[in-house]
């Protein structure tokens, strides 16, 4: 891409390996085939990872507190199942709705992870109606053993309801929705296993469909296998399982042998045979909300994996992005399929160096299939040049490519690398594997492009050069005035008010982007959708009933038996009245605030009583119902987290209300053995990711234009290329903050990588147009415009077709169902086009202030 | 970020606590088996933004603005009901009763048997009684001149002072604290003699400046306040919607009202003319007239997944303001 490649290194270079990849060009293929075949066996080896603790930015003092505080604090893991009537169809008292809840609450019960103790609904026997009496208390069960559904039996349960203060937490606030409330273990009881929070969750999908899906589908063995009956059931499912691809999937079923101990199968469906029938349990009149932090797993992993599906769309847009420009769907294969190659290579080496594919690793095949189709397109388009043009055979045309591409091409791409590795500045696990994945990435795109495709283009044959040529001839023809068009901008005053044009735009991004947030903007799990299945819930369980979603956690860490030290108890008690009244702040909950409540309740439910008592047995009294399970306290009551429950995740309210703690310690009158340490909850770990977000911004930006600007200056050796290559790209990053504040999306963690990918690739354009253009000026000795005019009609049409090719390998991104890489597909398609146009028009603009003419006399260049 | 950390869902949590089976009674077996623990310097309440939406326990009128007291150490005060601002106080522990002498002269009295008074009807408070070691709060304060008050609280705590608090004296009348029942509640009955209320169905008065007497109730539950019933009479009320009234407290021939509620009842006030408003448990607001019939007063406050029990309530104009663990509402009286 660069100007033709000079210097002994580049000669020695060329010298050394040119021979070695085209003598035995068989040879070169065989390697290259086993390569990728021993690869493409990793590539299939490669797991979703589930690992979501890198997502942390594990070196933040936040995250360090979470960390050390963790363990102290299991369970907390719950899954919230929400049945709800529709609307119209009346309240929770109901016979048929209140069997609907039945089928849940004992589905819940089955459902392998569940904590069967923990489960609480309104027919769990744990959940009971407690009043205050004369001489003491008098309780029972909301819905009574031997329950049947009859005018007065249905008011008695709403009466037990009201008493049982569960309205709020187990009922709706207006009781036309019931959740049965469950508690995940981390550890499968019967596998010892770590959980998999995937499972859970496509588990409780299932529950959903059960109770709302109007047919299920029973699979039952045709013929005995490994020991199992003919006949046996061995799935049920709710969604019809007889489609295309539905040979291929496997059922898992558990067979308990004479032992009595239990092995899993797999059986394949070609041995299953499908019986549907009405559901019993489907009830038409209502719905079912389910949210928890295994669930958000499940959901975000398997809109993970659906994105996979948008790379095959991926490569067919480019595939016509690159038919267009090289008029022959066959020759564009080429660079198609190394870019394809490239891909599977990536994810190999991926595989090799023990990575898994998480949900921004997943993006970057799409990345390497932009880059390595970029530069496709230059070898192709060279070697079609000697091929068409010069009427070199396909072998020489090859290798005169490969003399001529192979520097400026690995100089590109070591540009690239260099960019995205000012992404490994960003301290998070995620972010950092997203960076080196890309370079293993650009690795793979050296030897898939640089080598590969000369091999295999060796090979290739234009069956009519002639009409070739005159297609190519005749496209060009018609972009001709465009070209000289644009050419008008270096035209010195045309120059001037184009500048000041892009001066303006500059200055009002600018201004908007002052007000670019930091942080996640929408509501819900930022990773999913704002219209996501499980938003939609989460937003319809905090409308619905008192639960709260955004949760900063602050540790109130003391000594031993803190719990039972009136000062330091009567100090958290104090924090939590100070956050309750700190705006952002919706309620708070600690054992403090607690124990005053119940100190209350035991006193005849009188409020006058709702002071923390003085005493320890007062406090261990008032403490006492309160297990470590409730996520209140750590086993030596030493650390007990104050929950504050936030209005929303907004960087600002998270500032307002990290400000506010900090400054409640402020005032001395802490009690010396007690410390309130920063931060847990998604909102605590939002806090983190912001603050990195802030600190690294500057640094990343900083050396990413360093390492680009060293590799201009080294590739032209001046400052006006510098300024005409680099400067367009940093007006295009403003502009981009102008229309992030404009789209809603805020900087997070995701966006800042899209900065580094689209100025590390996008100045690729500049590099492209100013070699060429500097060549004729300076070289060839033309005037500035006609130089340009015959710049862009070598390289403008390369340029808009790169521009095209990267945005078509992105853009499948928007269809994604993970938010963040909705957003990365929108600015990533919008950075590559216009890195691309401010390109076109700011390049010659620069050029014709900076650039000096200096005619080179003819006679010098013999 | 893609996924926050455990989304640990513990809003609600404190409605947990309503489904404890522990069925203790330790409202009466605390207290002095407890040790006894050091008077901490005293911390003084918190400058809060909202105050009137946090536990307020009861209101009354100095002048012409309104008071509000409740938990940690927060006085709220207002001129119309409706915007409220907080007091600061030397204390932050939970305050329970207010009452005013006169004008400006009033008390205010809460937990570790703390009594505030003030002088400038409310604005500066300072600290008059204060025994963390006796563990147990007052309840209640009457207030009958600028200079004589008598507070009420657990275990047979009260307290007199007639000299505008320079000295608060300990008052041991055998009919009210014999059995150290918790005194619950107190009441200014016309001529300003006073009527205690408490445990087991406990009502007591004076029955002049130094002697006391006590009435024999039909209830043996918890009554939580008492209020004048005509001219010589009571009505008492407590646990779970029992209300008793007498129209003479010396002869004592009580009735039962029925309220037609299950819930307890923590509060109330002399309405003009004479009936009274009860208010408590889940917000209600209850009228009960002369005559012993009882209607609502007013829908309940009620906010879904939080507890919203009333326990203070006076009349301001055609408004009476209620107090509460949601704070201070205005509600229109008819």
């Amino acid at each position: 891409m660069h100007a033709e490649s000079k210097g002994w290194f580049s000669t020695l270079f060329v010298k050394l390996t040119e021979p070695l990849i085209f003598s035995k060009r068989p040879l070169t293929l065989t390697v290259l085939t086993l390569m990728t075949v021993f690869l493409g066996y990793q590539a299939l080896n490669l797991r979703l990872d589930a690992g979501f603790e890198k997502q942390l930015p594990k070196g933040h003092p936040y995250i360090q507190v979470l960390k050390k505080y963790q363990d102290q604090f299991g369970g907390g893991n719950s899954v919230l199942l929400a049945v709800s009537q529709k609307p119209g169809k009346g309240d929770i008292y109901q016979g048929r709705f209140l069997e609907s809840l039945k089928a849940a609450t004992d589905a819940v019960f089955y459902t392998p992870g569940v904590d069967r103790t923990r489960i609480s609904s309104l027919y769990t026997p744990n959940v009971r109606f407690l009043e205050a009496v004369e001489g003491g208390f008098r309780g029972g069960n909301v819905i009574p053993s031997g329950f049947t559904p009859n005018e007065a039996s249905l008011a008695m349960v709403k009466d037990n309801v009201s008493k049982a203060s569960i309205i709020g937490r187990l009922v709706s606030n207006d009781q036309r929705s019931a959740m049965v409330v469950s508690e995940l273990v981390d550890k499968d009881p019967r596998t010892h296993r770590q959980l998999d929070y995937i499972e859970t969750a496509h588990r409780f999908e299932t529950i959903r469909s059960r109770l709302l899906k109007p047919t299920l589908y029973e699979l039952k063995l045709k013929e005995d296998y490994r020991g199992i009956k003919s006949g046996t059931l061995v799935a049920t499912v709710y969604d019809d399982p007889r489609g295309a691809f539905s040979r291929f999937k496997r059922y898992t079923t558990s067979v308990r042998n004479s032992d009595g101990d239990v092995t899993e199968h797999k059986v394949p469906a070609s041995k299953l045979q499908v019986f549907a029938s009405d559901n019993p349990e489907f009830n038409p009149d209502i719905d079912v909300e389910i949210i928890g932090f295994s669930k958000v797993i499940g959901d975000v992993a398997d809109a993970a994996l659906q994105v996979t599906g948008f790379f095959v769309l991926s490569v067919v847009l480019v595939w016509l992005v690159l038919s267009y420009y090289m008029g022959s769907l066959v020759v564009s294969l080429y660079p198609l399929s190394c870019g394809v190659l490239a891909v599977i290579w990536e994810l190999g080496i991926l595989h090799l160096a023990g990575y898994g594919l998480d949900p921004f690793a997943i993006l970057v095949p799409f990345l390497v299939l932009a880059i390595s189709v970029s530069h496709g397109i230059q070898i192709t388009s060279f070697w079609l040049l000697e091929v068409a043009d010069h009427g070199l055979d396909s072998f020489a045309a090859s290798r005169a490519t490969y003399r001529r591409l192979v520097i400026p091409g690995i100089t590109a791409l070591v540009t690239n690398i260099i960019g995205f590795g000012t992404i490994l500045l960003i301290p998070i696990g995620i972010v950092q594997e997203m960076a080196i994945n890309a370079m293993f990435g650009l690795l793979a795109v050296i030897i898939c492009k640089k080598i590969l495709l000369p091999c295999l283009l060796s090979y290739a044959t234009i069956k009519d050069p002639q009409r070739f040529r005159d297609f190519q001839k005749q496209r060009d023809a018609k972009l001709k005035p465009i070209w000289n068009g644009l050419a008008v901008l270096t035209n010195r005053p045309i120059a001037l008010s184009i500048l000041g044009g892009f001066g303006l735009l500059w200055l009002a991004s600018g201004f908007v982007a002052r007000d670019l947030q930091v942080g996640e903007l929408h509501a819900g799990v930022p990773a999913l959708k704002p219209d996501s299945r499980y938003n939609l819930d989460s937003d319809f369980i905090s409308n619905n009933y008192a639960i709260g979603v955004d949760i900063l956690q602050v540790y109130a860490a003391t000594k031993t038996n803190g719990c039972i030290d009136y000062d330091v108890m009567n100090r958290i008690n104090r924090f939590g009245w100070y956050m309750q009244n700190t705006p952002g702040v919706v309620s708070t909950t600690s054992l403090a605030g607690l124990d005053k409540v119940v100190w209350g309740q035991y006193n005849e439910n009188n409020p006058r009583w709702q002071q923390l008592p003085r005493s320890p047995d007062g406090l261990i009294l008032a403490g006492q119902q309160f297990t470590t399970s409730t996520g209140l306290l750590n086993d030596d009551c030493s650390v007990m987290p104050m929950y504050i429950f936030t209005a929303d995740h907004k960087a600002t309210t998270i500032d307002q209300v990290i400000e506010s703690i900090k400054r409640f310690d402020t005032d001395g009158r802490a009690p010396a053995d007690l410390k309130l340490e920063l931060a847990g909850g998604n909102v605590g770990v939002m806090a983190a990711t912001n603050d990195v977000i802030k600190k690294t911004e500057f640094t990343v930006l900083f050396w990413l234009y360093l390492a680009i600007s060293v590799c201009v200056i080294a590739s032209f050796q001046s400052i006006a290329g510098l300024i005409c290559v680099v400067v367009p790209l940093a007006a295009v990053s403003v502009m981009t903050y102008a229309i992030m504040v404009f789209l809603g999306i805020g900087q997070t963690v995701a966006t800042l990588p899209v900065a580094a990918f689209a100025a590390g690739i996008g100045v690729d354009y500049g590099i492209y147009i100013y070699s060429v253009l500097e060549e004729n000026v300076m070289s060839k000795g033309m005037p500035l415009r006609q130089a340009y005019a015959d710049t862009l009609h070598q390289t403008g049409k390369a340029v808009i077709v790169t521009a095209f090719a990267l945005s078509a390998s992105v853009a499948t991104w928007m269809l994604s169902g993970l938010q963040f890489q909705i957003d990365m597909g929108i600015l990533l398609t919008i950075m590559f086009m216009a890195n691309a146009f401010a390109a076109l028009l700011m390049l010659p603009a620069f050029a014709s202030i900076l650039m000096k003419s200096q005619p080179i006399p003819v006679f010098a260049r013999a | 970020m893609i996924v926050p950390t455990k989304l640990s869902l513990v809003a609600g949590l404190s409605l947990l606590v309503a489904t404890a089976a522990a069925a203790v009674d330790i409202a009466s077996t605390d207290g002095g088996a407890a040790a006894p623990a050091s008077p901490a310097a005293t911390i003084p309440a918190l400058a809060t933004a909202h105050a009137e939406k946090g536990l307020l326990l009861s209101v009354a009128r100095a002048g012409d603005h309104l008071l509000a007291v409740g938990g940690n150490g927060v006085i709220v005060t207002s001129r119309d009901g409706a915007s409220w601002s907080q007091v600061l106080t030397p204390i932050d522990l939970t305050l329970t009763g207010i009452a005013f002498g006169d004008a400006n002269n009033g008390w205010a009295v809460g937990h570790d048997a703390l009594i505030l008074h003030t002088r400038d009807a409310g604005q500066h408070w300072e600290i008059q009684h204060y025994e963390p070691d006796l563990n147990a709060p007052f309840f209640a304060v009457i207030a009958t001149s600028r200079d004589h008050a008598v507070a009420v609280g657990a275990f047979g705590l009260m307290r007199q002072t007639t000299d505008g608090g320079k000295t608060w004296t300990a008052l041991e009348p055998a009919q009210v604290v014999d059995e150290k029942y918790h005194l619950n509640a107190a009441t200014r009955l016309p001529g300003d003699r006073i009527a205690v209320a408490g445990e087991r169905g406990l009502v007591a008065f004076q029955t002049s400046a130094t002697e006391w007497a006590r009435s024999t109730t039909p209830y043996d539950g918890s009554f939580f306040g008492i209020l004048p019933w005509g001219d010589a009479g009571a009505i008492a009320y407590g646990m779970r919607g029992n209300v008793f009234a007498t129209d003479d407290l010396a002869k004592g021939a009580w009735r039962k009202i029925d309220v037609g509620t299950l819930g307890s009842l923590f509060g109330g006030e002399v309405l003009p003319g004479g009936a009274v408003a009860l208010v408590g448990a889940d917000g209600q607001m209850i009228q009960v007239s002369r005559s012993g019939a009882s209607q609502p007063l007013a829908p309940s406050i009620n906010v879904a997944g939080k507890s919203s029990s009333l326990a203070g309530a006076v009349v301001d104009g055609n408004a009476l303001i209620v107090a509460g663990e949601l704070g201070v509402y205005s509600v229109p009286l008819r």
